[in-house]
C-alpha cells in the first residue's frame, strides 16, 4: 500500500468547510445556483431560453432541483454543433457579451462529429485553473512544489490551458513537458531537476513514461523519492496496472474527471487513491458543489439505480461563459449515491478506472464490448506493454484482431513464455467480453505511441462489405 | 510619475492582499490569494507606480 497523502482537508478549512455540508445543506446551494444560473442565460443566452419557452417554462417555475431535472430540456453535443453552425462562432448559448470572452477553448473533436466551441470569461478562467487545481491539491499537489505536466499545453483545449492555471494558483512550479518533447527528453529533464512530486498524465502516458524508465534501468521510486502525487484522466485501466505503477513510484496514484463541458476537473479519488478500502475498485468524488450531476439511462432518460452504468448529464454551477445546463455528456460512469460511500461526506460518487464513452462501444457477435475491457484484460498482466485491436469482416464474418507488444525493458523472455502470455491475455478478454479475439504478438515499435489519449482501436467493419 | 487616483486605489489593494496574504493559513487558498496580489503588483509596476 503506497503511503498516505497528507489530509488536505486538515490544511484547509475552506475544503473542509465543503466536505461538512449536509446533505441538504448541499442542495439547498446547488438549488441557488441553478436558479441564478437559469435566470441569467434566460436573459442573455438565446439558445436556452427558447428551449424553455419550448417547454413552457420560466426561471421563477424552477422552484426545487425535482423541477430542474424533469422540465429543463437536455442539451447534447449535436444541438450544440447546430447552435454554432446557426449563430457562429460561440452559439447563442454564450451567456455573456462576445466582448467579455477571454479564453476560447474546443473540444477535442475525437468523435468525429466536429468541435464544440466554448467562450471563456476572465473569472472563468480563474475558475477553470481552480477546477484543475482542485483535484490535484486534494491528490497531494501543495505550494512549493515541482509539478511535471505531461499533458499536452497551450492550443485550444481546456486540458491544454488548465493545468498552467492550476499549478500555478496552488502556487506550485509547472513544468509544462507535453506533447513538446519526446518521452527521453522529460525523463532527462525530470531527472535534472532534483526533485519532482507530482506529475500529471493521462493513464496511457503514465504507462509509456513508466515503460521508458524501466527500459533505462530507472527505477522511478528510487530517482523520485519525494514523488507525491501521481494523477491520471481521461482512461480506464485494471487495477493491477495500478498496482505495479504505485509499487515502482512508491506513491499513490489519483484519478480524475473532467472534461471541456465541466471546465476542468469534476470528481477525483480526493486523496484515497484508486483503490477501496476493500482492495477493490475506490471511487471518485463528484464536486457537487460546482456541477450538478445526473447520472441516467441514456435511452429511456429515468436514473440510473445505484451501481448501475449510466451517462453523465452536467449542468455547470458557477460557470459564465457558455454554462453546459443539463448536458448529456456521453460518458458512461457507474453511480455510487452519497449515503452509499459511508464516510459521511454529502458528495456522490462514481467508480473510478471504468469510466467509459457510450459511442466507444462495439456491438460484436451481439455482445457489448467497450475498449476498456480489453484495456483492463491487457494491462492486468505486467508483462504487456501495449496493444492495438482491429475490428474487420471477411467473408461476411466479424473477425477481431488484437497485437500485443511485451513492454520495451522485458527483452529476455521465451518463446515459449510469450506464447503462455499471449494466451493468458486471450483467454482474460474473452472472461471479460465474452468474445474470443484472435491475439498476437508484435514488435512494440510497430504500435502508436501516444502523448494524450490512447485510440487503440479501429472498427473496419463497413469497409468490408464493399464488393 | 505622477500619482493617479488609479494608482492611489491600486495602492490600497495591494495593502489589502497583503493583509489577506499575511494571515492566510489555508494552503488551498494562499497560492490562489498570492496569485491576486501578484496581479495587483503588475498592475502598479508596469504603470510606473510601484516605487
Amino acid at each position: 500500500m503506497s503511503p498516505p497523502v497528507a489530509d488536505p482537508f486538515a490544511s484547509s478549512p475552506f475544503l473542509n468547510k465543503v466536505a461538512t455540508l449536509s446533505r441538504p445543506e448541499l442542495e439547498a446551494f446547488q438549488l441557488r445556483k441553478v436558479q441564478k444560473l437559469v435566470a441569467r442565460l434566460y436573459a442573455k443566452a438565446p439558445y436556452y431560453a427558447d428551449r424553455m419557452k419550448a417547454a413552457g417554462l420560466t426561471p421563477d417555475a424552477i422552484t426545487s432541483l425535482d423541477v430542474f431535472r424533469d422540465r429543463f430540456p437536455t442539451s447534447d453535443k449535436k444541438s450544440f454543433l447546430e447552435d454554432q453552425l446557426a449563430h457562429p462562432p460561440f452559439g447563442h448559448r454564450l451567456g455573456i457579451d462576445p466582448g467579455e470572452v477571454a479564453l476560447v477553448n474546443m473540444t477535442g473533436g475525437t468523435s468525429g462529429q466536429g468541435q464544440e466551441i466554448y467562450g471563456r470569461s476572465q473569472r472563468d478562467v480563474h475558475h477553470l485553473g481552480y477546477l484543475h487545481a482542485l483535484p490535484w491539491y486534494m491528490g497531494g499537489l501543495r505550494p512549493g512544489d515541482i509539478a511535471v505536466n505531461c499533458v499536452p499545453a497551450g492550443g485550444m483545449t481546456t486540458g491544454g490551458w488548465g493545468p498552467g492555471e492550476g499549478i500555478r494558483i496552488i502556487g506550485a512550479t509547472g513544468f509544462h513537458v507535453g506533447g513538446a518533447t519526446s518521452t527521453e527528453s522529460k525523463i532527462d529533464l525530470m531527472l535534472k531537476l532534483g526533485r519532482v512530486n507530482f506529475i500529471y498524465a493521462s493513464t496511457n502516458y503514465l504507462h509509456t513514461l513508466t515503460e521508458t524508465m524501466l527500459k533505462r534501468g530507472i527505477t522511478p521510486r528510487e530517482a523520485f523519492p519525494e514523488m507525491h502525487g501521481l494523477f491520471i484522466a481521461a482512461e480506464g485501466y485494471p487495477l493491477e496496472w495500478a498496482e505495479e505503477i504505485e509499487k515502482h513510484w512508491g506513491c499513490r496514484l489519483q484519478e480524475g474527471y473532467g472534461s471541456t463541458q465541466l471546465m476542468g476537473f469534476g470528481a477525483s479519488t480526493g486523496s484515497d487513491g484508486v483503490f477501496g478500502k476493500d482492495g477493490k475498485r475506490g471511487l471518485m468524488r463528484l464536486f457537487e458543489w460546482e456541477t450538478l450531476y445526473e447520472i441516467l439511462d441514456p435511452e429511456t432518460g429515468a436514473p440510473t439505480a445505484p451501481g448501475e452504468l449510466g451517462e453523465m448529464v452536467v449542468t455547470n454551477l458557477s460557470v459564465e461563459g457558455s454554462p453546459v445546463v443539463r448536458f448529456k455528456t456521453g460518458d458512461a460512469a457507474r453511480y455510487v449515491p452519497w449515503n452509499e460511500v459511508g464516510d459521511g461526506k454529502a458528495w456522490s460518487a462514481i467508480e473510478c478506472g471504468t469510466i467509459g464513452r457510450f459511442d466507444d462501444m462495439m456491438k460484436i457477435r451481439g455482445n457489448n464490448v467497450w475498449p476498456s475491457q480489453i484495456d483492463a484484460a491487457v494491462f492486468a498482466i505486467p508483462e504487456f506493454g501495449d496493444y492495438a485491436g482491429r475490428v474487420y469482416t471477411r467473408g461476411g464474418k466479424t473477425e477481431i484482431e488484437v497485437r500485443l507488444a511485451f513492454a520495451e525493458h522485458l527483452t529476455d523472455l521465451s518463446p515459449e513464455a510469450r506464447a503462455a502470455l499471449i494466451a493468458k491475455a486471450r483467454a482474460a478478454i474473452k472472461e471479460r467480453t465474452n468474445v474470443w479475439m484472435d491475439c498476437e504478438e508484435c514488435p512494440r515499435e510497430a504500435l502508436p505511441k501516444f502523448d494524450y489519449k490512447a485510440r487503440r482501436w479501429k472498427d473496419e467493419r463497413q469497409s468490408g462489405y464493399k464488393f | 510619475m505622477a500619482e493617479t487616483n488609479d494608482d492611489a486605489i491600486l495602492r490600497e489593494m495591494l495593502a489589502l492582499a497583503d493583509r489577506l496574504c499575511a494571515q492566510a493559513t489555508d494552503t488551498m487558498m494562499t497560492g490562489q490569494y498570492a496569485f491576486l496580489r501578484a496581479r495587483i503588483d503588475a498592475l502598479l509596476e508596469l504603470r510606473g507606480a510601484a516605487e
